[in-house]
């Protein structure tokens, strides 16, 4: 009699493709014969995983039509397997293999499309955090201010790409009425994608901008976070920034212990 | 460890529905008059954001069921202690009235197949999957509900009739018992029993809640889709469950094609009926 282990083995092979015979040596016939019933097993599970990617990809769903679309992600669940019992988690590399999928060759910009959407999804789905308290900043002196570490909301993410992704987003989303045409010579394009009220907010950022909030995020001090933003935007007004995304509810939380390592003698 | 105990039937013997996205706004609005909501405990393992906020706010409403379709607890796979957390963290958050898994895989070597794969009903897998549920009812500290699921296939050296192997389940490991009536008749005839047999193999006791769903067909075999109303024959499998079991909470589960608040209702309130009928038969 064959293990739980050899039957659980030899069916996930048959379901995902490869030697259907020894699984379906495994089955009763009856009224449908062993394979037909593999094919109803094939059928339900290729179409949970493609949903799922439907789900969380519906720009890229939209971009590339049903068909087409059903043809990459029956590719992507061969190649990159469900890890996980929470379909949620399925999909994060399909980015990656949009970039490496030859079909996809002549739209370069749908792997930064794909990107922005599992971005989107995990924004949507992140921990709530209150606002700052301002008053609790206003009691740090202001020679401190470079060594401070501040904290993005976890419901929040930020996405630079050469190509002009936040229109091509924006186009894309039901009910979008405007100018349906995207030009891919406008060029790249930095996001901050953030939440209100459980509904995504997209914008972009100027470069300056973008550049301080994705070193915050990194967790790096105040100081170093300007530098790199003055460095790309020589005319960047960081008080007026900071105090923006204090308000917006994008800067959450501020961090004034000195970290270990530079605590070290030196 | 603490022996898990029997839930104190803490969901009222009365119709539920399954919560969805599409109706959160709608459901806070009116609270319907149902008995206790469901939801899909994997569809909750996020951090935050809307399906916390909304399951929250009507968690102070209703009794909750947290249902898992990812446990994989058939598998020959170690148990996802990640899994296992998130849906710990979630019964911690969400205090729910019962917890229930699927008495089957989805995974093997590591690889999810996303999908309620029906187990082949042997001793060695009967031993295995008593052993997991008293693995997962250790980890939670709390008895489970396994339910029986739909299936298009059955292996040629299952040795045990699926009843019996559900029986024994609950028997040796302790937990309860969430049984699919639609899962019962999908079976019946896709298999080729008499559903009356399996219903008459089920131990009472253990039933602690019973599914109501609707089918599609794809030639001689029936799909376990929970995208339609429940079938004439299902409520008729029902009400044959109810005498012999007694009133039991009921859940209309739709999960596909899911339809406008009313209709769901509607099925609702055609289980409660049938629900009242029964105690006004015993009373």
């Amino acid at each position: 009699m064959p293990s739980l282990r050899d039957t659980q083995t030899a069916l996930a092979a048959a379901l995902f493709g490869a030697a259907e015979a020894e699984a379906a040596g495994l089955l009763r016939g009856g009224a449908l014969s062993p394979r037909r019933r593999l094919e109803i097993y094939r059928n339900n599970v290729l179409s949970t995983l493609r949903g799922a990617l439907r789900d969380s990809y519906p720009v890229v769903h939209r971009l590339l039509g049903n068909a087409f679309f059903d043809h990459v992600a029956t590719g992507f669940v061969q190649a990159r397997p469900s890890l996980s019992g929470d379909l949620h988690e399925f999909g994060a590399e399909f980015a990656d293999f949009l970039a490496a999928f030859p079909a996809c060759a002549d739209y370069p910009y749908l792997a930064d499309v794909a990107r922005l959407e599992w971005m989107c999804d995990r924004v949507f789905h992140a921990a709530d955090h209150p606002r700052l308290e301002t008053a609790a900043l206003a009691a740090i002196p202001e020679e401190a201010y470079a060594e401070l570490r501040f904290r993005l909301h976890p419901a929040s993410g930020l996405l630079a790409s050469p190509y002009p992704v936040l229109r091509i987003w924006q186009v894309n989303q039901e009910g979008y009425q405007g100018e349906p045409a995207v030009d891919l010579g406008e060029g790249g394009v930095n996001v901050l994608v953030t939440r209100r009220d459980f509904v995504l907010q997209l914008e972009g950022l100027a470069d300056g901008e973008f550049q301080l909030l994705a070193h915050l995020g990194q967790g790096a001090p105040l100081g170093r976070a300007a530098d790199a933003a003055n460095h790309v935007e020589p005319e960047f007004d960081l008080g007026a920034t900071l105090a923006r995304h204090v308000l917006e509810g994008v800067i959450v939380g501020f961090d004034a212990a000195i970290p270990a390592e530079s605590r070290s003698t030196r | 460890m603490a022996v898990p105990s029997r839930t104190e039937h803490l969901l009222p013997p009365r119709a539920g529905i399954g919560l969805r996205p599409r109706h959160y706004r709608e459901m806070l609005a009116t609270l319907p008059a149902v008995g206790w909501l469901e939801v899909h405990s994997e569809n909750y393992f996020g951090a935050g954001g809307q399906p916390i906020h909304f399951l929250e706010r009507l968690r102070a409403h209703y009794p909750l069921s947290l249902h898992g379709v990812g446990l994989s607890l058939g598998s020959s796979d170690p148990l996802s202690a990640a899994h296992l957390a998130k849906l710990r963290a979630l019964i911690a958050r969400f205090q729910p009235a019962v917890i229930s898994e699927h008495l089957c895989w989805c995974s093997v070597g590591g690889r999810y197949l996303n999908d309620l794969l029906p187990l082949p009903y042997t001793e060695e897998a009967l031993d295995h999957v008593v052993g997991r549920i008293q693995q997962v009812q250790e980890a939670l500290g709390r008895r489970i509900l396994v339910e029986n699921v739909s299936s298009y296939l059955e292996y040629a050296h299952a040795t045990i009739p699926e009843w019996e192997f559900l029986a024994e389940t609950a028997r040796r490991s302790g937990c309860g018992i969430l049984l699919d009536v639609n899962n019962i008749h999908v079976n019946a005839v896709n298999h080729g029993f008499d559903p009356l047999r399996y219903l008459a193999a089920v131990p009472s006791d253990a039933v602690e809640e019973i599914h109501l769903a609707g089918f599609d067909a794809d030639g001689p075999c029936l799909i376990d889709t929970h995208g339609k109303p429940v079938a004439d024959a299902v409520w008729d499998l029902y009400r044959a469950t109810l005498e012999r079991l007694g009133s039991r909470p009921t859940l209309i589960e739709w999960d596909t094609d899911i339809p406008e608040m009313p209709v769901l209702l509607g099925e609702a309130e055609k289980a409660d009926a049938i629900l009242e009928e029964r105690r006004a038969l015993v009373a």
